[in-house]
């Protein structure tokens, strides 16, 4: 398939009246933005040495109604800390999908959502400019069937994370489109797990969109994890809105995927917001593992820190793409950017472009990247130890890997994390389709 | 003594740019607009071979499919390339010798601080001085010749020299590779040559001082540089142009060979006229410099103080083609009022074990917008490669923008990359510090300013420094308070 021909099956899928009739018109106006917007290529900058025109090769199918749901349960995390909520060939797969929980907070699917609160939905949806979406995010808005819509009162804290999993459909050539939507008012907290899958051998596309708004004095925390299969392309678009005093933490960890593509777009809004963005990317054999950060400091006092790892193997290529943002107003930033990286094999290639953009003068602004290796010195000492080298060297990984792991405050979660990076650095982790629970039990130590 | 330290601390923060004359001299210009014919005048006036004539017309040919880049952080007004002369030369009066330079040239060049009689030349510098799309006086060719070095204006190297320029040109930076390099691939006026022959050390410092003079005329002017087995030269490069309410355009190329073993260091102070206070006027400086490491063991060095100019698009390389070889570029880039300037470096790694470190310093004050863009690319080849990259950008307004662009490629897994950068504003417990001690703000910046730059300026040859670090204030003044 090319361009061309994506394009043309994008038009010959459009239903105006089917799929969500209430929302028709943003979807026209959206599918004519995509058509208008034409593909993206890796001659544009914002999409230089990424993997997307191989997006394009594929003769896509929506997803149907009738397809065999994922077995509840196979992702959960250990020890039942969340609630959990499963979409499958783009739909929520569960008998009661809007749920009321404690303290008035609504969630579950986003088509339930615009059917009782249509009002609220019908808002954020229409909420960014359709001037400023982008080719993927058209898409989406023209083609999406379900998503996660969470909306938490003011000064509610939700109780229990809750896990979203999404399992990429089994058919062939999917192309399966979510809008999630999560609303934090005034001083409420929340914290998600958004775990991607995928459960055959097929290749698919997740083209999933998330905006998020984070209320004055909100925190918001974002765990995602990923583990698909080396045939499957993962695209997740976040539009992060935070308004005074907000708090929020987003941390990523790519284990598995054939092109896995995270971008964040923040708006900072509200003064003294602040973001921190964590990731951890493990890319071996043809994987592709991308991340794009925008951060745009839009008001004073705001402050931002990234920091994404990446652990390149085999023929892997990994990109990190961040971009601080500076307006002309926005004095007493404070954005640090880091990005460090280890390149295992002479055949795999990690790409990095660590930008600044500023515009105001009293800011502290600065960004670190480095592409390296183990340290040999330290691999030297462990040997002299009676370490062997294929231990040293995993150990070395593992501590690399460790900073990352170190920072999510969901105990199991963490343990559970902790024990995938370890399987995964001994290649012992695969990706879902042969999944046989493993990673929910942890049972041993690297050594 | 405080009248003269009163005095010094004037001319030092309040002069404007004090190159904006203009010779009153008689020019004669190409047709205007860019063509066929205008490139074929060009040739001619140059009395070149047919071969060059071809590599000209090829570019021309090229360059009218191209369009003009807009990647760069850089607001250009459209340029109407058929609204410029592309050759523009001083007449020579009747009645002087065929040798001999106009006086009023000599006059203009002496006023720029530069001699153009070897006599009078105490500081050892041998000059090509270029004004417009010629260049009217070579000093010191002679006593270069006796070592074998050849160091010319690039008309007459093709004249004396086809063979070396036949085999050199084009191949640092290969015809059509960007569209500023291709138009001037296709108009190239004058410029220098030189060729440091194997096992020379160059025994003084080598320099091009480039001019525009003319109204409504464009310089593309071509530097070629070789450096054989086992030499070494010092390059350096000075220009300035006129006060005038119009833009001009600038596009050079400069291209650099290495052999093995040898060493080149290039070093330029930009002090092109950047416009007045509201960004009338102003030189576009729009370059393509490159340096190819041919030959093991070889180092290239690019040192550059940009100051001047409206808009500076320039990005001065190193492909590190033989093994162990070296490329270092160190900037300190400074925009005030209107400036606008998108530079940086780029390190492409293809031999084994070469390094490169990056130093860039950025300054920006007024209303100016100051990017640093940079590639580290490190091929698949290049193991055990190394690069050190820290740019760091000084903020002296709230209205003016500082960025930093770096893009890093690796594409082997024992090469080591690290970049890094900070953006912030002048340490406010410095500045404190200074006026404590009866310092006025404005100087203190002058001191924090040029002792920030220090590592670069440090690396430009003494002369060099000294001026460099003269013009670095002028150049922000009235940007404090």
């Amino acid at each position: 398939m090319s361009a061309e021909n994506f394009l043309a099956s994008l038009e010959r899928w459009f239903q105006p009246g089917g799929e969500l009739p209430e929302v028709g018109e943003l979807r026209r106006a959206a599918l004519e933005r995509a058509l208008a917007l034409g593909v993206p290529t890796t001659k544009m900058e914002r999409w230089r040495q990424s993997g997307v025109e191989k997006v394009f090769e594929h003769n896509y199918n929506l997803p149907k109604r009738d397809r065999l749901p994922m077995t509840p349960g196979r992702c959960q995390i250990n020890g039942r800390a969340t609630t959990a909520m499963h979409f499958s060939a783009g739909r929520i797969e569960s008998a009661q999908p809007l749920q009321r929980l404690q303290d008035g907070v609504i969630a579950g699917s986003l088509r339930a959502a615009l059917k009782e609160e249509p009002e609220l939905v019908q808002r954020l949806l229409a909420e960014r400019g359709l001037e400023k979406m982008g080719f993927f995010n058209a898409v989406n808005m023209a083609f999406f069937t379900d998503g996660f819509f969470l909306y938490v009162p003011k000064n509610v804290v939700l109780a229990k994370p809750i896990q979203v999993i999404h399992v990429l459909g089994e058919y062939r050539d999917a192309l399966e489109n979510l809008r999630n939507f999560v609303v934090l008012e005034e001083g409420a907290e929340a914290t998600l797990l958004f775990c991607d899958h995928s459960s055959g051998r097929e290749y698919g596309l997740a083209n999933s969109v998330n905006q998020f708004q984070i209320g004055p004095n909100a925190g918001f925390k974002l765990y995602r994890v990923q583990n698909l299969s080396d045939e499957a392309a993962c695209f997740h678009q976040d539009f992060f809105t935070q308004q005074e005093n907000s708090r929020l933490f987003s941390h990523t960890i790519g284990f598995n995927g054939g092109l896995l593509r995270g971008e964040a777009h923040v708006d900072l809004q509200g003064k003294g917001a602040d973001c921190e963005f964590v990731g951890l990317s493990l890319a071996s054999r043809g994987q592709r593992m991308e991340n794009f950060v925008k951060v745009e400091h839009q008001v004073p006092q705001c402050t931002s820190r990234e920091v994404f790892k990446y652990i390149v193997d085999d023929y892997a290529r990994g990109l990190f793409n961040g971009h601080v943002l500076v307006h002309p107003d926005a004095q007493k930033t404070e954005a640090y950017q880091h990005n460090s990286n280890i390149v295992l094999t002479d055949k795999a290639k990690m790409s990095s472009r660590p930008f600044l953009e500023i515009y105001a003068d009293d800011v502290k602004c600065s960004h670190g990247s480095s592409v390296g290796q183990l340290d040999e010195e330290a691999l030297f000492y462990m040997r002299q130890r009676g370490i062997s080298e294929e231990n040293a060297r995993l150990l070395l990984l593992y501590a690399f890997a460790a900073d990352v792991i170190n920072q999510i405050d969901i105990e199991p979660l963490r343990r559970q994390l902790d024990d995938m990076v370890k399987k995964r650095l001994r290649g012992e982790l695969p990706s879902c389709e042969d999944c046989v629970l493993s990673c929910s039990q942890p049972e041993f130590e690297v050594l | 003594m405080t009248q003269k330290k009163n005095e010094v601390l004037h001319e030092v923060t309040s002069s404007d740019y004090k190159y904006g004359f203009v010779t009153d001299i008689e020019t004669e210009f190409a047709p205007k607009g860019i063509s066929e014919e205008v490139v074929r005048y060009i040739s001619a006036k140059k009395e070149e071979p047919e071969w060059l004539l071809e590599f000209r017309l090829k570019a021309l040919a090229k360059w009218q499919t191209m369009t003009m880049p807009n990647w760069a952080h850089l607001d250009i007004p459209p340029i109407d390339f058929n609204d410029l002369y592309y050759y523009a030369a001083p007449k020579k009066k009747k009645h002087a010798g065929s040798d001999e330079v106009d006086p009023e040239l000599i006059d203009t060049f002496n006023r720029l601080g530069i001699s153009l009689n070897e006599k009078k030349k105490l500081s050892g510098v041998a000059v090509d001085a270029v004004i417009d799309s010629v260049s009217v006086k070579t000093t010191f060719s002679d006593s270069l010749a006796e070592l074998g070095i050849v160091f010319m204006s690039f008309s007459e190297a093709v004249k004396k020299h086809p063979e070396l320029v036949r085999r050199f040109v084009g191949q640092a930076v290969p015809s059509g590779d960007n569209f500023f390099s291709t138009l001037n691939d296709a108009v190239f006026s004058d410029g220098s040559f030189c060729y440091i022959p194997k096992g020379v050390r160059c025994p003084m410092d080598l320099s091009t001082y480039f001019r525009i003079n003319a109204e409504g005329s464009g310089q593309f002017e071509r530097t070629l540089i070789v450096a054989d087995e086992g030499s070494y030269v010092s390059y350096l490069e000075g220009c300035t142009a006129p006060q005038r309410d119009e833009k001009q355009l600038h596009a050079a190329v400069v291209e650099i060979i290495l052999m093995k073993d040898a060493e080149v260091k290039y070093s330029t102070v930009q002090n092109w006229y950047p416009g007045d206070k509201e960004g009338r006027g102003g030189i576009y400086n729009f370059v393509t410099k490159r340096g190819l490491c041919r030959g093991d063991h070889s180092k290239l060095s690019w040192t550059q103080v940009e100051t001047g100019s409206a808009i500076t698009w320039k990005y001065p390389g190193c492909v590190l083609g033989g093994d162990n070889s070296v490329g270092e570029f160190y900037s300190v880039a400074v925009t005030n009022n209107c400036q606008q300037a998108d530079t940086g470096s780029k390190m492409i790694h293809l031999g084994k074990n070469t390094k490169s470190t990056i130093i860039s310093k950025g300054i920006s004050a007024g209303k100016s917008q100051n990017s640093y863009r940079g590639l580290v690319r490190i091929g698949p080849r290049a193991t055990g490669s190394r690069n050190f990259s820290q740019c760091d950008s000084l903020l002296l307004s709230d209205t003016c923008g500082a960025h930093t662009f770096p893009y890093i490629d690796t594409a082997n897994s024992s090469s080591v990359v690290e970049h890094e950068a900070t953006t912030s504003k002048i340490s406010e417990e410095q500045l404190f510090y200074c006026q404590q001690r009866g310092i006025n703000s404005e100087t203190a910046v002058g001191l924090i300013v040029n002792g920030y730059a220090g590592a670069v300026l440090k690396k430009l040859p003494l002369e060099f420094a000294a001026e460099a670090q003269k013009l670095l204030n002028v150049s922000l003044e009235g940007s404090v308070g």
